[in-house]
Parts: C-alpha cells; sequence; structure tokens
C-alpha cells in the first residue's frame, strides 16, 4: 500500500503545497474580508435607515453573495493548482519530488477542497468578528443606524451552504481537471472551452431542429438544448392533451433525478478523469 | 549501477535520437558528459532520471525502471537541471519543505556549502541572483546526499571562485556508492573532477574512457610549427603555436588538455578509437 500512497509523503506535499501559496492564500483570505465588510457596509443601509427592524428579506440575500465570492475564488485557486506543470523548470521540480502520483494529486486535492473551505469559513469569522466589533463601538444613538450588518444566523446554516456546496465541487472537479489538462491559459482556454460546448450543444439541437423534428412543447424551459431533451414530438405525430401533461411530468421528474444524478457523478468523473492526466504527465509525457 | 540497454528515443516518431543505445554507470565515479549542441546530453539525463521515456529498451537502477519514478527511486537521485525552479521562500522554509523526501540529507553539510558559495541563507530564494540560485541549487544538491546526482550545466553562471569550490565539494561528496554525472560544455571548469570522459555524438557514445587510460594512451605536446599532414594525431592553432595531440610513445605522464581531447575525438575519431582499440565502450 505504501507504494501508491503513503501518509508521510502525504503530509510532506500538503506541507509544501500550503508553505508555497501561503502568501496567495493569505492575499485572498484578507480580500474576502474586506470583500465581506464592503458587502456588510452597503448591505446595512437599505433597512437600517428607514426601517431599523425587523430585516426585510432581501436584506438577508445581500449575504448569499458571499458563497458566489467564493465560488469565485474556488475558481481561480482552482484553475491554476498544477501551476507547476507551466514551465519546463517547474515541471522538472515537480515531476522530480520523491512522492507517487495519488499523493501528488491528493495533496492539491484537499488543499483546494478542505483547505480552502476551511480559509473561507476564518474569513467568514474574521469578517464577523471585526463587523460585531465596530457596530459595538459606534453610539448607536447618533447614527441611528449600524454601520455594519453581521452574517445572521440564517446564512451560516449548513443548508443554506448546501446547493453551495454543489456547486463547488462541480465547479472544482471540472476545474481541477481542466488545470491538470491545459498546460498554460488555463483560465481563458477553460472559458472558450464551456463557450464552445455551450455553442455545439445548441448548434446541434437547431439542426435537429431543421432536420424535421418539429412540434415542440415547453414547460418553461427556452434554450433549444432544454427543449431538446425536455419536448420534442416528431412530426406529423397526434398526441392526446392528458399524454402531453404525463409527458411532461415523467421528463421534469426525469430531469430532477438527472440533475441529481449530475450532482455527484461530474465532480467524480472529473476527479478521476484528472488523476488519470496527471498520471500520464507523469508516466507517458515526462518533460 | 545505471545500465541502459537497446534503448531507442527520439522527440518524433521518425527523428531517432537514440538508437539501440547502451551505457553503463558504475557507482564511484565523476562522469563528464560531454558533446556538441543537440548531441543528446540533456535528453539522456532526462532519460536516467525517468523524466523521458523509452520508446524500447530499459534505463534502470540496481534493477529498478527509471521511468517507473517510484518515489523510492527517486528519493535516490537529484537531477539538477541547467535551469532549475526555486519558489519565492526563504531559505529556511525551502529546507523545511524539500529536504524531508531525501533521507539523507545533512543539514549541516548544506549550510557549510552554502558558506563556501558566500550565500547569505536569510534571504528569499527568489531575491537570488542567476549565479546565486546555481550556487543554492548546487549546496543542496549536494547535501541530499542521494546515490545519484545527475548535474547539467553546474557550472554556467557561477563566477571564477565559485568555479573552484564547485570542484572541491564534489570532490569531496563522491563516494563508493555514488555516481555522479557531469554534462558540460566548460570542460576547463572540470579539470581535475570529471574521470571517464564521456563523448556523446548524434545519441551514441563514442568514447568513454578513464583519464588514467587516456594519458597513459595519448600525448599533449606544443609546437611551433605546424605539423604535417599524418605526422599528429590532431592538432589546433594556439596562442604562438599548436597543440599537438599525438600518441604517447613512452609511457610518460602527462596532463591532457579535455576540449583538445574532444575536439579531437568529434572531429576524427577513428584514429583515436583504434589507438583505444575501441568499438563502442559499454
Amino acid at each position: 500500500m505504501s507504494k501508491v500512497f503513503n501518509a508521510k509523503r502525504f503530509f510532506m506535499m500538503i506541507t509544501r503545497e500550503f508553505t508555497l501559496n501561503k502568501k496567495n492564500l493569505l492575499i485572498i483570505a484578507l480580500s474576502m474580508v474586506l470583500i465581506g465588510i464592503v458587502i456588510s457596509y452597503f448591505g446595512a443601509k437599505p433597512y437600517t435607515i428607514t426601517r431599523p427592524q425587523p430585516l426585510p428579506a432581501y436584506t438577508v440575500k445581500i449575504y448569499e453573495v458571499y458563497p458566489f465570492i467564493v465560488l469565485v475564488y474556488c475558481a481561480i485557486i482552482v484553475t491554476y493548482s498544477f501551476m507547476e506543470l507551466n514551465t519546463p523548470d517547474k515541471k522538472i521540480d515537480y515531476l522530480m519530488l520523491p512522492a507517487t502520483t495519488a499523493e501528488k494529486y491528493f495533496s492539491k486535492f484537499v488543499y483546494t477542497t478542505f483547505g480552502f473551505i476551511l480559509l473561507a469559513t476564518l474569513a467568514l469569522a474574521v469578517n464577523t468578528l471585526f463587523v460585531k466589533l465596530m457596530n459595538s463601538n459606534v453610539p448607536y444613538d447618533y447614527y441611528k443606524e449600524n454601520i455594519f450588518i453581521f452574517y445572521r444566523q440564517k446564512v451560516l446554516q449548513p443548508i443554506n451552504y448546501w446547493p453551495y456546496l454543489h456547486y463547488y465541487l462541480v465547479l472544482h472537479a471540472v476545474l481541477f481537471f481542466a488545470g491538470v489538462y491545459f498546460v498554460k491559459l488555463e483560465l481563458p482556454k477553460i472559458l472558450l472551452t464551456v463557450i464552445a460546448l455551450a455553442l455545439g450543444i445548441n448548434l446541434f439541437s437547431l439542426f435537429l431542429n431543421t432536420l424535421g423534428v418539429v412540434g415542440v412543447y415547453s414547460f418553461g424551459y427556452n434554450t433549444n438544448f432544454q427543449r431538446f431533451f425536455t419536448g420534442y414530438i416528431p412530426a406529423g405525430k397526434q398526441i392526446s392533451v392528458q399524454s402531453m401533461y404525463a409527458i411532461g411530468e415523467f421528463q421534469r421528474q426525469t430531469i430532477i433525478v438527472l440533475e441529481y444524478l449530475a450532482l455527484f457523478i461530474v465532480p467524480i468523473f472529473f476527479w478521476i478523469l484528472g488523476f488519470m492526466r496527471l498520471r500520464e504527465i507523469e508516466v507517458k509525457d515526462g518533460v | 549501477m545505471i545500465k541502459i540497454e537497446n534503448l531507442n528515443f527520439g522527440y518524433r516518431k521518425k527523428e531517432v535520437l537514440f538508437n539501440q543505445f547502451n551505457l553503463a554507470l558504475s557507482p564511484g565515479n565523476i562522469y563528464g558528459l560531454l558533446g556538441k549542441n543537440g548531441a543528446g546530453k540533456t535528453t539522456l539525463l532526462k532519460l536516467i532520471s525517468g523524466l523521458l521515456y523509452p520508446q524500447t529498451g530499459v534505463c534502470t537502477y540496481n534493477q529498478i525502471l527509471t521511468f517507473k519514478r517510484t518515489p523510492e527511486f527517486l528519493s535516490e537521485i537529484f537531477f539538477l537541471p541547467e535551469i532549475s525552479y526555486l519558489p519565492a521562500i526563504k531559505v529556511k522554509e525551502y529546507l523545511e519543505i524539500y529536504s524531508l523526501f531525501y533521507p539523507r540529507f545533512d543539514e549541516n553539510k548544506f549550510y557549510s556549502h552554502l558558506k563556501d558559495f558566500e550565500i547569505e541563507s536569510g534571504k528569499r530564494l527568489t531575491s537570488y541572483s542567476y549565479g546565486q540560485k546555481k550556487k543554492f541549487s548546487l549546496a543542496f544538491a549536494l547535501a541530499a546526499n542521494t546515490k545519484i546526482i545527475l548535474l547539467d550545466e553546474p557550472t554556467n553562471g557561477l563566477d571564477i571562485p565559485a568555479k573552484s569550490v564547485f570542484r572541491k565539494l564534489v570532490a569531496s561528496s563522491i563516494d563508493d556508492e555514488k555516481i555522479f554525472v557531469i554534462s558540460t560544455h566548460q570542460v576547463r571548469d572540470m579539470k581535475h573532477l570529471i574521470d571517464p570522459i564521456l563523448i556523446l555524438e548524434k545519441g551514441e557514445i563514442i568514447f568513454n574512457r578513464q583519464i588514467a587510460e587516456i594519458e597513459q594512451k595519448l600525448s599533449l605536446e606544443f609546437m611551433h610549427e605546424e605539423p604535417k599532414p599524418g605526422q599528429v594525431l590532431y592538432y589546433e592553432n594556439t596562442l604562438g603555436g599548436f597543440a599537438v595531440l599525438n600518441e604517447n610513445n613512452n609511457g610518460s605522464e602527462n596532463e591532457i588538455d579535455i576540449e583538445l581531447l574532444f575536439n579531437a575525438v568529434v572531429s576524427d575519431n577513428q584514429k583515436i578509437r583504434s589507438l583505444f582499440h575501441e568499438e563502442v565502450t559499454v
């Protein structure tokens, strides 16, 4: 087992990751705190001046921007997590490290998942602490408002973060793979690939449409892609209203199941693909 | 022992660099790997370290296939490329994260080497100049105490005193278990250090001999007048005359100029080969 995965070497790789990236992590954490404070500041304004109590619903929504910021930072960190493969000197340094592919891969995986989530949580905690401290020292009677607003308990409940965690994992898996796959200019290449894929799917569905697959009906889906998967009926076919609704319901349920499957299968699929690509670099491509 | 057997390699399928290449490197030696640009020196080092993969044939270290790059093998080899990467951290941090990968890493030796190279250890690595980075990497490579040390152009960028320090440190680092392979164009920097001499030409080892044997069979002379054709094995114009490489008929001890030897072998290696009764040595 130690030939594939050795805990000591894995720990050494993790230490290396955090030591080499600590400056970047510090910058990211500080900027997250700063952005959080800015959001808190502007989030306090709409309600405190005119309606001090209670909080209107949309104010809480402002804080849901924070998980979105986390996703953006995730995209940046994960995309550039395999920077060592960018230049020959860095690549030699990385590939010559006495560790297995699994140890190298999982050290980056842990750094970009647990490590980054921990960092984002810490940044949120620091931001909350700062905002609370500021508010408690502001003469409320004078300003008639809080300068900042802190993250309410509702936002911090796990249930609120669950969809974001899903998005995070999907985003992480796709970008992690892309980080290994694209040697240089990762982010622009990823964006171009996504645009090309979206265009391709739309063109394909448009092509099918022109072939005579007509009689489109829709349950609120707008794109060709969604119509293609949800509501095409072959031309010239008769269908009863009941059957149409039955098919629609079935399709709706299918899509829900597919969405859930995608949330679990897509990350695993891309993580495995990423590992295989790194292994390929290790034992086939070289430098 | 490093063994390369029947190795074929090319960066493109139709351009073969190494064709049925064979070489054996024994412990206790500092091999000087010489060759023109594009002869395949760096490629050979990468093949030995497992960074490149033979199309056919094998490269092994003590029966371990190097291209599998197992952690056990990688912790026994240190490959220092011509331009090496140093991250933006301090010396102490670098030591903390990289030295752990090498079980016999000697920290005292490392700091002693840094001192010999006159490198300040409190600085950030990226603040070093090119030469200082090279010195740092050399100090680390030698302190790692690995069984195989591959150095690609190690003296490029080193100042004159550092070249002397480098020779001293390498000479003191070699023991019966270690294999050093130094690929270089700066043969004068390697004087009294590299032994045996390997000359690589178009993916083929055309010369592989110990210095003692070379000095026994060849002599270096200086002539004021240009030698007649066939009179000597090889000669070159030098300041005020001609440096001549000739057969050592009287068995006297003499020192060979490696640069002259290299030029002689590369320009007309048949004469030298016949003198050493050399097929290509394996």
